[in-house]
This record gives C-alpha cells, sequence and structure tokens, in this order.
C-alpha cells in the first residue's frame, strides 16, 4: 500500500508541477489541517439536505463485486449499501455515507458521530462512490458521481428498464420473491422482487416491478446485489447540497467516467488542478478525493 | 322462424364480442386514493392473470395509474393494490372500460423486518475471515467451541489451532498478542458470543519489515463485538455436584479489558471435576535428568481424562499486552497452575520373547498419582515498522511435580513407587532487523539456562523403605546462540539470503542407582557454526514461488562420562541442502513441494551408559557412542479452499528415508525388562498421507468434515538379542457431522475409525478401534437446551475382541440474559470399566481402566 500511495502521489505531484505556476500544492502529511479537509457532500445540519420523501424502510444490500487484481486474479470486492426506502422515492447510497446522515437526521442530531462515519469513509477498503436517488424529480433517477475533481449529475427517465417477469421464485432475504429479467447498460439482468413490499424501487438504479428488488445481478456474475437487511427506518430521503457538481447527460457520463477511472491523473485538466494535498492513501484535488480502486475500476454499465 | 334464426346469431355475436372487446383493450386505468379521498402516490397496482402477473404499474403523486394489458389476457382478472403503510386491497375486474377508483385503509401491521447477516466468509489477499456468528450457536460456549465450526479450522485436544492441517504460529486479539504461544488461555476462556469475526492469515510475517517474503506460516486474529471493546467485561462460574459420596465442585472467573492500546485478562479457577490446569499454563520444563528419573507416569487410553481421572485443579494466569506506541508493544503473562490427578488401570503387558519362547507377560493394578505445580513468566519488547524490528522475549518456567504409581502384582505383593522432580529454566531471545535500501540486515542472540537439581525415582516394597531401589538424577543445561543474516533484493520479487548461525551449549548430568551402584556422571559440550545461503523468486504473477537453500553446519561435538571414563569427540561438517516451490493455479489453490536432506546427531543422554531405573519392572541404558542419523524425505501439500460454496480441502503426501548408526533395543526376561540402544547401522522409510474435508451447507446449519491418514513404516528393532525387521501400517478416519436443520434441534457426531497392521516375523496382527461421540440437543424455546451425548468406544486386537463401552450423559441449559443454569448428569449408566488393547512392535498391551462412576452437577455462569 505504501508503493501505491507513492506512486499515486508521484503521479499527482507529476501532474502538478507541469503546471506549476497555476497550481499550490497545500500539503502532504499523515494528517489533514483544517484548510485540507475533504469538502464532501451534505453537511452538519439537516438544512444542508433537501428533504424528498420521509423513511419508511432501510434495506441494506451486500454490493459484490467480481473484479481482477493487477496480476489478473480474480478478486471478490465487497461493498454494503443503504437502500433508503420512503413510499415516492429511494435512495441508495454506501452505507457509510448513509450512517452519517442519518447521525444528521437523528432526534438528537450529531455531527461529530457523522464526523466519525466520515473519517471511516477514508479508510475503508471499498467505498461506493455514486448516489442515486429513484423518483427524484419525480418520473426521473437522479445519479451523481465522482469524477475528481467534480461531482458529474445527471438525471434519467424512471421506468426505462423494460423487465420480463417470469413464473420463477425463490426466497431472498426472508422474503418469497419473483424473477424478473431486463438488458440494460450493456448487460443483461435478473433481479427478484418481493410482492409483499409494495415498493417499485431497488438497489443502484433498478425499478419499475411490482415489488421492491432484494436482489439483482448480471447473467455474468460480475455485479450482484444482494438484501441483507430490512428493517423499519426513520432517516428521510434527502439529497446533501453539493456545491461541487457539475450537471452531465447519462451518455457523456459513462465514457467520461470510464475514460477518467482508467487514468484519474491523466484525465484531470492540468488548468483543473489549483490544490493537491495527499493524505496518507488519499490524494485529494481542490477538495475533492479521488477514488480509490485497489482492483481497478469494473463499471456497471457499459454503454 | 327466421326472425328467431336472426336474434339468435345476433346475440351470440354480442354475446362473444365482450371477451373479444376486453382482449383488445390496451389498458386499464383508475385512481388510488386514501379514505379521506387524498390521493396517493407510489402505489403499486398489479393485475394478475391466475398466479401470474400480467401487467402492473404505479399511481403517480395524484394517484393516477395506467396499466397496459397484452392481448389475449382471460376475460377476468385480479387487480391488487398495495402501498406502504396502507392496507392491501384486492378486487376482481371484469369491465376494463370504466376508471377504477381505489381507496385504501391505514394499514395497521408492518412489513416483517429481515436481517439476513452479513457475509459468513471473505477472502481478501491472504486473509480469510469468518462471521463467527454464521458457523457458532449460543450452544457454543467458549470461543473454542465456536472456532470448531468454522470450515477449514481444527482445534487438538490441547487447544493447538490448525486451518488446513497446518497449525496457526500467531494469535492475535484485535492485533495485539494478548497470550502469545499459550493462546488457549483466551480461547478457552473468552465467551464466544464476544467475537465477530475470526480472521485467518496465510502467508503470514510476524514482522512488517519482513512484509511480502514467502512464509508457510498461518495466523489468527480475532475481531470483537463492540459491546465488549473499551469496558471491563467478564464471565465467572460456579458449580456443584456429587459423585456417590464424593463432592464435585468448579469455581470460576476471568475479567478482561479490551482497549486500543491496552488489552488484559485474569483467569481464577479451581476445581475437581476435570483436569484443565496443566494444558492452559506455561512452565513445563523438560530436562534430562527429569526423563531419566522423574518420567514415572501410568498409561492413558483413549478417552476424555474427566471419564476415569479424578482431578483437583487450580488455575491463575494473567495476560496483559500495552502498545507503547503505535509500533511498539509489551506484554507480560505470568501464571501458576496446580494440577493432582489420579485413577487407576490394570494392565497386561505381553513380550516378545525371542524365537519360539512363549511371550513373557506380566500383570498388575496400578494406581497412579500425580501432583504437579507449574509457574510460568513471559515479558515480550516488541517494535515493528516497515524499516525495522526489535523484538526481546524473557521466559522463566518453574516445574515441580511429585508422583506415585503404585502396582499391585499377579501374586498379590505390592510394589510403592514414587518419583519427584524439581526444574526451573530461564531464556532471553533477542531479534533485531534494519532495511536499508535493498538489503535486509539480522542480528539474533538467544542464551538458556535449564537445571533440574533433584529427580528421583524411589521403589518399596512398603511404604517408606527404599531398600528396592533409589534412583535420583540432575541435569544442568546452558544454551547460547548468535545470528547473524543479511537480505539482498535482486530485484523486485527474487532475493539473496545469508544466514550465519553460531549455537554453543554445555551440559551435565548426573545419575546413581542405589543400593545397585549404577553411576553416570555425563557431560557434553556442542559447537556449530551454519551457514544457509537461501535464493528466493517470485514470479510477477505471484503464482509460483521458489526457495533453494544449501546449509553447510560445522559441528565440533565433545562427550563423555566420566564414571565409565567413556569420551567421544565428534568434529564434522553436514550438508542440508532444502527446496520449496509453491504453485497457486488460483486464488483458491495452492501446491507446495518441499524436499530436503538433513543429518542430526544426538546428545549426551548416550552416554548413559550405566543403568538407570525407570520403574520397579523397566531398566535401561544407552549405547554410549554418539547417534547419528541422516534423512532424506520430500513432501506434497495441497490446499484448496472455496469461500463460495465452502468447501475446504487439504491434502499432504511425504515419504523420508533415514539411516541411523544405533538400534533400539528391549529385553525381556521374568521379572525385568531392559531397553537400550545397540550400535547399528538401520534405515527407517516411511510413507505418511493425510487428507482433510469440510464442508458448510448454512441452511441447514451443516458442518460435515473428514479427516482420514494412512501411514507406512518398515523399520527394525533388538528385542531379545535378536534383530527382527517388520513394516507397519495405520489408517485412520474421523468423519464429523454437526447440523441445525431446523432452530430446536442440533446434533453433533464425532468418530474417529483406526487400524493399524503390523508384520514382523511372519506374524501379521490387526488392530482396529472406534471412539464415537454424539450429541442430540432440543431446544423446546430459544432459552432452554435439553441435550443428551454418548461415547462409543471399543479398541481391539481383531479376534479378540473387548465389549464396546457406551457412556450416556444428559443434560439441560437455561439461558436468561446474562445468566446460564446448567444441570449435567454424566455417566448415566454408570459404567465402571474400559477395557482396550493395542500393540507396538512385537509386544501386545491390554488395560481394564477404571471409570468415574455417575455424577449429577449443576453450574451457574454469568456473562458480562
Amino acid at each position: 500500500m505504501p508503493f501505491k500511495t507513492f506512486l499515486a502521489a508521484v503521479l499527482a505531484l507529476a501532474t502538478v508541477f507541469s503546471a506549476a505556476s497555476q497550481i499550490k500544492v497545500t500539503g502532504v502529511g499523515s494528517a489533514p489541517k483544517r484548510s485540507m479537509e475533504v469538502r464532501r457532500p451534505g453537511g452538519e445540519s439537516s438544512k444542508n439536505y433537501k428533504k424528498i420523501d420521509d423513511g419508511a424502510y432501510d434495506c441494506l444490500f451486500l454490493y459484490r463485486v467480481k473484479a481482477h487484481d493487477k496480476a489478473g486474479e480474480e478478486v471478490i470486492e465487497d461493498y454494503y449499501c443503504m437502500l433508503d426506502l420512503g413510499r415516492n422515492a429511494a435512495r441508495f447510497t454506501d452505507w457509510t455515507v448513509f450512517r452519517g446522515d442519518s447521525a444528521i437526521f437523528a432526534p438528537t442530531p450529531s455531527p461529530e458521530l457523522k464526523g466519525k462515519y466520515l473519517k471511516q469513509l477514508g479508510s475503508q477498503t471499498y467505498r461506493f462512490y455514486p448516489d442515486i436517488i429513484q423518483n427524484y424529480p419525480e418520473g426521473n433517477i437522479t445519479y451523481t458521481d465522482l469524477v475528481t475533481p467534480d461531482w458529474l449529475e445527471y438525471t434519467e427517465p424512471l421506468g426505462t428498464m423494460e423487465w420480463t417477469i417470469t413464473q420463477d421464485t425463490d426466497s431472498v432475504c426472508g422474503y418469497l420473491c419473483t424473477r424478473a429479467i431486463t438488458s440494460y447498460g450493456g448487460r443483461d439482468w435478473e433481479a427478484w422482487f418481493a410482492e409483499d413490499i409494495p415498493s417499485q424501487f431497488g438497489p443502484w438504479k433498478f425499478n419499475g416491478l411490482p415489488g421492491l428488488i432484494l436482489r439483482a445481478r448480471d447473467t455474468e456474475g460480475v455485479h450482484d446485489f444482494m438484501a441483507i437487511s430490512f428493517r423499519r427506518g426513520a432517516t428521510p430521503v434527502a439529497k446533501p447540497d453539493n456545491t461541487m457538481i457539475q450537471t452531465t447527460t447519462r451518455d457523456k457520463f459513462i465514457p467520461s467516467k470510464a475514460r477518467f477511472e482508467k487514468d484519474p491523473y491523466k484525465s484531470i485538466p492540468v488548468e483543473a488542478i489549483q490544490e493537491v494535498t495527499v493524505i496518507g492513501n488519499q490524494v485529494i484535488i481542490n477538495g475533492v478525493e479521488t477514488p480509490r480502486r485497489p482492483n481497478g475500476y469494473t463499471p456497471v454499465e457499459l454503454e | 322462424m327466421q326472425l328467431r334464426i336472426f336474434l339468435l346469431i345476433l346475440w351470440s355475436l354480442t354475446a362473444s364480442a365482450a371477451p373479444r372487446l376486453w382482449a383488445q383493450s390496451r389498458s386499464l386505468v383508475g385512481t388510488v386514493a386514501d379514505r379521506q379521498g387524498e390521493p396517493l402516490g407510489g402505489a403499486l397496482v398489479r393485475a394478475y392473470a391466475g398466479k401470474r402477473i400480467a401487467a402492473h404499474s404505479v399511481t403517480d403523486a395524484g394517484g393516477r395509474f395506467t396499466m397496459k394489458l397484452a392481448a389475449g389476457l382471460p376475460d377476468t382478472l385480479r387487480v391488487a393494490v398495495t402501498c406502504m403503510g396502507y392496507e392491501k386491497r384486492e378486487m376482481t375486474v371484469t369491465d376494463p372500460t370504466g376508471a377504477l377508483k381505489i381507496v385504501l385503509q391505514e394499514a395497521t401491521t408492518d412489513l416483517k423486518e429481515v436481517v439476513v447477516e452479513a457475509p459468513n466468509v471473505t477472502q481478501r489477499g491472504d486473509t480469510m475471515t469468518f462471521r463467527l456468528g454464521a458457523f457458532a450457536s449460543k450452544r457454543d460456549i467458549t470461543l473454542e467451541d465456536g472456532l470448531k465450526k468454522l470450515p477449514g479450522i481444527e482445534v487438538s485436544k490441547s487447544g493447538t489451532i490448525s486451518y488446513l492441517g497446518r497449525n496457526i504460529s500467531k494469535f492475535y486479539v484485535e492485533g495485539l498478542q494478548l497470550a502469545g504461544a499459550r493462546y488457549n488461555q483466551i480461547t478457552r476462556n473468552m465467551p464466544s458470543e464476544y467475537v465477530t469475526n475470526v480472521e485467518v492469515v496465510e502467508n503470514f510475517n510476524e514482522a512488517r519489515i519482513d512484509s511480502g517474503r514467502q512464509s508457510d506460516n498461518v495466523a489468527m486474529n480475532i475481531r470483537l463485538s463492540n459491546r465488549v471493546r473499551f469496558r471491563p467485561v467478564g464471565t465467572s462460574e460456579v458449580l456443584a455436584g456429587t459423585r456417590g459420596d464424593h463432592f464435585l465442585w468448579s469455581l470460576g472467573a476471568t475479567g478482561m479489558l479490551f482497549q486500543p492500546s491496552f488489552q488484559a485478562m485474569l483467569t481464577l479457577r479451581g476445581g475437581n471435576v476435570k483436569e484443565f490446569a496443566l494444558d492452559q499454563s506455561r512452565g513445563g520444563v523438560s530436562s534430562q535428568a527429569s526423563s531419566v528419573a522423574g518420567s514415572l507416569s501410568g498409561d492413558r487410553p483413549p478417552l476424555p481424562t474427566e471419564r476415569y481421572v479424578a482431578p483437583d485443579e487450580r488455575l491463575v494466569t494473567l495476560n496483559t499486552v500495552k502498545a507503547l506506541s503505535e509500533e511498539k508493544t509489551l506484554n507480560v503473562n505470568a501464571n501458576y497452575a496446580y494440577s493432582r490427578t489420579s485413577y487407576a488401570y490394570d494392565s497386561r503387558a505381553t513380550y516378545f520373547a525371542g524365537g519360539d519362547s512363549l511371550p513373557v507377560a506380566f500383570s498388575e493394578h496400578y494406581s497412579p498419582l500425580s501432583s504437579t505445580h507449574l509457574a510460568g513468566i513471559n515479558l515480550d519488547y516488541k517494535s515493528d515498522n516497515r524499516l525495522s524490528w526489535v523484538s526481546n522475549r524473557f521466559s522463566g518456567n518453574f516445574e515441580f511435580e511429585h508422583g506415585s504409581l503404585d502396582a499391585l502384582l499377579d501374586d498379590g505383593n505390592k510394589v510403592w513407587q514414587s518419583s519427584r522432580t524439581r526444574s526451573w529454566q530461564l531464556q532471553d531471545n533477542l531479534s533485531l532487523s534494519v532495511r536499508k535500501g535493498d538489503g535486509r540486515y539480522s542480528l539474533g542472540a538467544s542464551l538458556g539456562f535449564t537445571s533440574t537439581p533433584l529427580a528421583s525415582l524411589t521403589v518399596a516394597n512398603a511404604p517408606a523403605d527404599a531398600s528396592s531401589g533409589h534412583q535420583s538424577a540432575d541435569s544442568r543445561k546452558i544454551d547460547a546462540a548468535l545470528s547473524t543474516s543479511f537480505d539482498w533484493m535482486i530485484n523486485e520479487g527474487t532475493s539473496l539470503n545469508l544466514p550465519v548461525k553460531a549455537e554453543m551449549n554445555l551440559e551435565k548430568i548426573n545419575t546413581r542407582w542405589t543400593p545397585r551402584d549404577y553411576v553416570n556422571a555425563a557431560y557434553g559440550h556442542r559447537v556449530s557454526l551454519l551457514v544457509r545461503p537461501t535464493y528466493e523468486s517470485v514470479s510477477s504473477n505471484r503464482k509460483l514461488e521458489l526457495r533453494a537453500g544449501l546449509g553447510a553446519r560445522m559441528l565440533l561435538m565433545t562427550a563423555g562420562n566420566h564414571a565409565s571414563g567413556a569420551g567421544h569427540r565428534l568434529n564434522r561438517i553436514f550438508i542440508s541442502p532444502v527446496l520449496r516451490v509453491s504453485y497457486k493455479p488460483t486464488r483458491r489453490m495452492n501446491f507446495t513441494l518441499t524436499g530436503n536432506y538433513d543429518e542430526t546427531t544426538g546428545d549426551i543422554a548416550e552416554m548413559l551408559t550405566g543403568r538407570v531405573m525407570k520403574s520397579f519392572r523397566m531398566e535401561a541404558a544407552r549405547s554410549g557412542i554418539i547417534a547419528r542419523s541422516s534423512s532424506l524425505s520430500g513432501a506434497l501439500s495441497v490446499r484448496y479452499n472455496n469461500t463460495l460454496t465452502l468447501w475446504f480441502v487439504d491434502m499432504n503426501l511425504g515419504a523420508s528415508r533415514s539411516k541411523r548408526n544405533t538400534i533400539s533395543s528391549i529385553d525381556v526376561s521374568p521379572g525385568q525388562i531392559a531397553s537400550g540402544y545397540a550400535a547399528a547401522d538401520n534405515h527407517v522409510d516411511a510413507l505418511t498421507s493425510s487428507l482433510g474435508i469440510t464442508k458448510h451447507i448454512n441452511s441447514i446449519g451443516l458442518r460435515a468434515g473428514l479427516r482420514g491418514g494412512y501411514n507406512w513404516s518398515r523399520s527394525q528393532v533388538i528385542q531379545q538379542g535378536e534383530r527382527v525387521a517388520g513394516t507397519s501400517t495405520g489408517l485412520s478416519l474421523s468423519p464429523t457431522l454437526s447440523l441445525a436443520p431446523v432452530s430446536w434441534i442440533d446434533m453433533q457426531l464425532k468418530a474417529s475409525w483406526s487400524r493399524g497392521e503390523s508384520r514382523y516375523l511372519g506374524r501379521r496382527r490387526v488392530m482396529s478401534g472406534w471412539n464415537n461421540n454424539a450429541r442430540l440437543s432440543f431446544l423446546p424455546v430459544e432459552s432452554l437446551e435439553l441435550y443428551g451425548q454418548a461415547d462409543f468406544v471399543s479398541k481391539h486386537d481383531v479376534g479378540v475382541r473387548y465389549p464396546t463401552v457406551s457412556i450416556l450423559d444428559a443434560g439441560a441449559t437455561w439461558r436468561t440474559g446474562k445468566l446460564r443454569l446448567s444441570l449435567r448428569a454424566d455417566n448415566l449408566l454408570d459404567r465402571r470399566h474400559y477395557f482396550y488393547t493395542s500393540f507396538s512392535d512385537l509386544d501386545t498391551y491390554s488395560y481394564d481402566f477404571t471409570l468415574q462412576g455417575r455424577s449429577f452437577t449443576l453450574s451457574a455462569t454469568v456473562t458480562l
């Protein structure tokens, strides 16, 4: 890991030095100073969020990705993500991010607790960066993801997935589920939805089935979203304020994200870099972190 | 008539048009609102054709829905409307043309909450993480009980943990080594419920400076539940019961504190129900004198000790570890243990008497009694970072033992035998490593002193009478070693290691057998210098690893016996090449091939040419020459684990050929057995193989395991002056099964079958045996467990069958909050005898052990 940190730092610094006249390196150290803190969406008060719907249930998903490390060996990456389920909208994001937001919406809000979760986020081996809100704005999905130094956001209509419901049934997360299949984003998917849970939503962008989707996986076995917990929840479905957002479209986002993940430091325009900080194994550009990918990027959407 | 026909046709057309209209309709529309008329957005509307969902839709913010219907649907559809917080409503729709107006009532029940636990096994790099709760149940009280349920992990009777057939080398709790090598003090006293995850790390190097180097070591790290971190926790137990007129008791308490920079664990236990103290204690000392004169002990059968031993045990252990900084730790471990055990058995030993002579047989009744005090202290300092490693370990061990083995002979005479030993040992090991550029420099030093000032054995025909014989012995030993090592990283993945190690030891042992006046005053010192250049290489994809080393050891050894005047000197260079190749075709599979040639020499015990009394029946004398042996061995091990299917497999094959210059001998005469070694070149050939498989199916709580082994050896012994060659083979199979198909039943089966065969002098003998344990638990309610368990054991010479012994137990355990109450009834059938036979080379031994009778105990345990 120090080698990776070193390499990341060298790459970042090489990029930085090539435009030294425009860029200020504010620090390379083991602990962040206040001025070097990572800027993240949301804030220390519920006023820093836009409430979309009351939270009704929390559905925790284990998102398992079959990736390949640099030696080409198969590696399993486990991400924990929360589907914050309201009646009219749902938000799917990293579990630690959700827990941090929950601390703000708790009866006794605790910015300190949120700070603890954000710190934990910085050391997580695998972190799910996208923040996806279904049926917001109404009839749409809002998809936000990290493409340093920006957060890119686009909307796409809800209900574009054309499902074929089969007669296969199985038990997922304690609920009787029915299998449905669809093609989306260049992959073929199968989903298992529970008729007993009246929600059209599901993990990631999956939606449009007559019951909550508790499992979705692609037919090649690369991506697998599995519900592992379903319980009552009180955290509202809310969108954190984010001043770093650049809006785009899905068609532009997918190639742009792929380019970025292939070589983050090469894809960032030099003139866009104003400030670089290296904290531990994190490289922060203009106050925005760069995603850590121990095994490279395995996109959910290919097209 | 024509009009009637016309009307009939018109009616038919009208009647058949209705379903056609339905079939041609493309959508069903409607609104969903609550009882107050407020539109409900987000409600799901489904149309069913039979049980199949034919169409579905979601209401918008205005409560409106439009459902497209495919052609060909039946006339009547069932429509169901559901919405969070509202009761489900179902209706039958036959008229598709009108808009549906659906009103939902607020729901009074919530959806069922479900927590499917986190993944049971995950593998990241060399670390395998098991979620203990997925494999262990509430019936698994201690951490050791829980570990036994994990895939690929086995725990021996002594508490040693192995993973895929390899013993773990280090045991950590939250990244700190709390108890060092005596980790069973933790696994046997920490409640299983404290632990969330168990991590097993393969290719493990303790020092960070060695990170990335080839290693066969496996380490285990325990992750604790948040509720037991930061605050003191503990468990305490009190037990009372009866066995006949004997009062049974046990008291125990363990206090623990786990903080990020400090961990401590204090255990106090005492009782007379089962043995536990010595297994969990450091402090044992092995020395030449204690093995000569203090080894008076009885035979032990293949039964759990609590079945036949009456113990009286005390144990105090303290383990602490302090993280002085992020990279420095200090361990202090101390313990005191006392164990007093007694049991009884009848023995019949039949010895080969040479040629066509009738075998010599001895029959006795023995009553072994042993008292042992062990005390040990360990101070361990480590400083560990990526550029340097410093470790200093000091240990002190003290062992005091008193034993008696009274024998009642066939003729009615009785022999009193007693032994006494006092031993202590001090040891210090220092290790330093520094990385500089591509090089790594290491320095190690160790100094140890072992002393047994007193070891004695007294044999008498009456109590307190030493006229029959008294054997005394004392010994001292100093070991010192100095080592340096230089590692040069030639390029990424390739390194050259050049270790040089100098060792020295001085040893003395005196023995005296009175009144027969056999005396030994053996001495010896040895100096050796070992150089072993080693080449290590790892392929760029890390699939192939190679290690090749060529050791050269120069040995200067002098040994003799002042009593006999004999003396020997050995100056020689030994060569010992080592080769290891490891190949990982996939992340889940590993093949390791090792081969080595080694030469070893005996120690000064070989100089004990004067006879030594081992018991009233046995005496021994050694050859007086320095024993030497050389061996060529090779082994192949295969390990496979699949965390998705939960198959864990390990397999080992080994072969060796050894050449020795001494051979063990035994001479049996009526009343006496003399053992020793004679000078004679001989060979021992051996083949060994083992297989271990575990498979889990979590949905039915199944853990099925199988461990099997086969070995073959060919060797020679001298018996009654006759050199005898023979072969022996052994086959063993040990299936285990743990099954909880429903929440109120739990079954466990541990079986062990073995078969041994020996061929000497054209005679073939076969021994086989079963040793099975089965346990069946019922849980009528979650807090109550009713169980029964049984041991079925038999071991016998084929053709001379002893009865199989069945020992039944039953009990109940009730848990409420932090309290656990257990009522046990052991040996319900009050079995009092266990028979079994075994053989060694040409001799046969048969036993009848006296078992502990029926007992009843009640215990209460509180876990905070």
